[in-house]
């Protein structure tokens, strides 16, 4: 096991840059996506029905599925798992988006209104501060599941961790198939919990409970 | 126009798909540096009317001025900067400390830091807070009578000419109630602010305001002092408004000044003395209390001007009740 891990050590770090990487991308693409949308829908309430349904069907397609229907769209590596990434976790992160924003108390955004801050400042001073906690919850929950989703990418041809689980489960390496669990999971965790620290520590703020 | 604060013409606002306008055609005017109570039942429009002044909501129709500008074409922020705006449910932005709430409206408007400073501790010393333990507090910190008072302090902290209060004490107990009401009204005093304050509640309209709008279905039924509201009822409406408050409240609204007569006799060193804005049920209290059947009225420094007796106090109560009777 751990002879394993001592001799392959360099190529598991580089599929575990390769993991990280692509979860980040994933994450930034899809923030700038998502974010903007979840606001308008927070607005436009009529809106939130079609969109969260558009949002929920691609959600259901299974990911083998999407990733093979991407091949002769753009063909093999990187660029189809980051779109098929990045179309899966619109639902979470839009859904709380726009919950992040409606969640914000209206009188205290009619206070800011009366007062004359301008929608930009009310935005970034007000909305957006309180907004944060569940936002960044669903930044969590969207990157611990982006990094399982991410593992079947290496299918496509695009590198991470997958690539040693495929590996192992085409080999029957037990070695390879554990340290790739492993990896993965620790991945997984260390987002999950740098994630949480930050939406706690963003709450806590919000309630002006930070001291 | 020239000491109108605030002048409606002709407004009317129907929201959409509502059947019937929300505020119907209303003219009213409002005098520079007067405290205006806006009393009427729930859903009669009295929101609506205050939401228009500051284009929180936008008038179907007719105009409204306020310091002789047409509302519609000042840019919206720079309309509301000028204009304190207090709710019931205060708004306090709770990531902020209560220096940084206050301090939001001055930082925009770009004064420097030490006179941010120094506003600040003047706001919270005017609500009766000491800024010493509330500058660095969050708003959950507060109980809800201070949370209005801070309120009631960031609306006041760009020094706005006008106050715009939707029922800002309803949701406090009666007792924290009545002292704000006093703090509110010596404020204005100093201050001489216009204030446009919205409110259900009767007694509350006739102790702050110096003139009262009596609303109804989204119509003004009269706009008058509370001691004629009291005593010339414009019309069924209001005489059954008015006529379910008792002789206390009555007398509640009427003021030693315009009861007064002129000092005969000796003035007594142990007679009481009350001030020419005391109000008559007040009066009657020390009356009933003390050895005389009469006080003194004396003025701002502390000359004697005018005596109150128990007979004065009856003939002006039977007298307000015969005339809301007619
Ligand atoms: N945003 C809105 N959209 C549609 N109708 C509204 C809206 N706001 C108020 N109304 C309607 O306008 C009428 C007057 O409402 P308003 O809020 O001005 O009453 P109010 O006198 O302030 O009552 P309350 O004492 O309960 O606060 C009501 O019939 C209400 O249903
Ligand atoms: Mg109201």
């Amino acid at each position: 096991m751990l002879d394993y891990l001592l001799k392959y050590y360099d190529q598991i770090l580089i599929q575990f840059l390769q993991h990280l990487v692509l979860t980040v991308s994933t994450l930034v693409l899809a923030l700038l996506f998502a974010l903007p949308v979840g606001f308008l829908l927070s607005r436009v309430k009529w809106l939130s029905v079609p969109v969260l349904s558009v949002l929920g069907i691609i959600y259901a397609i299974p990911s083998l599925a999407l990733f093979a229907m991407l091949i002769p769209l753009v063909g093999l590596g990187v660029k189809p798992a980051i779109i098929a990434l990045v179309a899966y976790s619109q639902l979470i992160l839009v859904r709380n988006v726009m919950v992040g924003f409606q969640s914000v108390d209206a009188s205290i955004i009619e206070a800011g209104k009366g007062m004359g801050l301008s929608p930009a400042q009310l935005f970034w001073k007000i909305e957006w501060p309180l907004a944060l906690p569940v936002i960044l919850g669903g930044v969590r929950i969207a990157a611990t599941s982006t990094i399982g989703i991410a593992t079947i990418a290496a299918w496509i041809n695009a590198g991470g961790l997958g690539k040693i689980l495929f590996e192992g489960l085409y080999q029957n390496s037990i070695p390879k198939i554990v340290w790739g669990t492993v990896f993965v999971s620790l991945l997984a965790i260390a987002a999950n919990q740098l994630l949480l620290w930050l939406e706690k520590r963003s709450a806590l703020r919000a309630r002006g409970e930070l001291s | 126009m020239a000491n109108h604060s605030i002048v409606f013409d002709k407004v009317t606002k129907r929201f959409p798909k509502a059947d019937k306008p929300s505020v119907n055609e209303v003219s009213l005017q409002i005098e520079e540096g007067s405290f205006v109570t806006i009393l009427g039942a729930s859903g009669c429009g009295k929101t609506t009317l205050l939401k228009m002044v500051n284009r929180i909501y936008e008038p179907t129709s007719g105009r409204i001025f306020v310091e002789g500008e047409d509302v519609a074409t000042v840019p919206v922020t720079q309309l509301r900067r000028k204009i304190g705006y207090v709710i019931q449910q205060v708004g306090l932005f709770p990531h902020m400390t209560i220096e940084e709430n206050i301090a939001t409206v001055p930082r925009i408007l770009g004064w420097d830091n030490k006179q941010i400073d120094e506003r600040i501790d003047e706001l919270l010393e005017l609500v009766h807070l000491p800024p010493k333990d509330f500058r660095k507090r969050y708003p959950r910190q507060l109980s809800g009578g201070q949370q209005q008072r801070v309120g009631l302090a960031r609306a006041m902290a760009g020094n706005p000419a006008i106050m715009l209060m939707d029922e800002p004490f309803g949701a406090i107990d009666a007792i924290t109630r009545a002292s704000l009401q006093d703090e509110l009204i010596q404020i204005q005093r100093r201050l001489h602010k216009t204030i446009l304050f919205v409110t259900h509640d009767i007694e509350e309209a006739l102790k702050l305001g110096d003139k009262i709008v009596i609303m109804n279905n989204g119509e003004i039924q009269q706009y008058d002092t509370p001691f004629h509201i009291i005593t010339q009822p414009a019309n069924a409406f209001v005489s059954r408004l008015v006529h379910s408050e008792d002789v206390l409240k009555r007398l509640s609204v009427m003021k030693a000044e315009s009861v007064m007569t002129e000092i005969e006799g000796t003035v007594h060193p142990n007679e009481i003395r009350v001030s020419k804005e005391e109000n008559c049920k007040t009066i009657l209290m020390h009356i009933l209390k003390s050895e005389h059947d009469s006080v003194i009225v004396e003025d701002g420094n502390q000359t004697p001007v005018g005596r109150v007796t128990l007979a004065h106090l009856k003939i002006h109560e039977a007298l307000s009740q015969s005339l809301s009777a007619s």
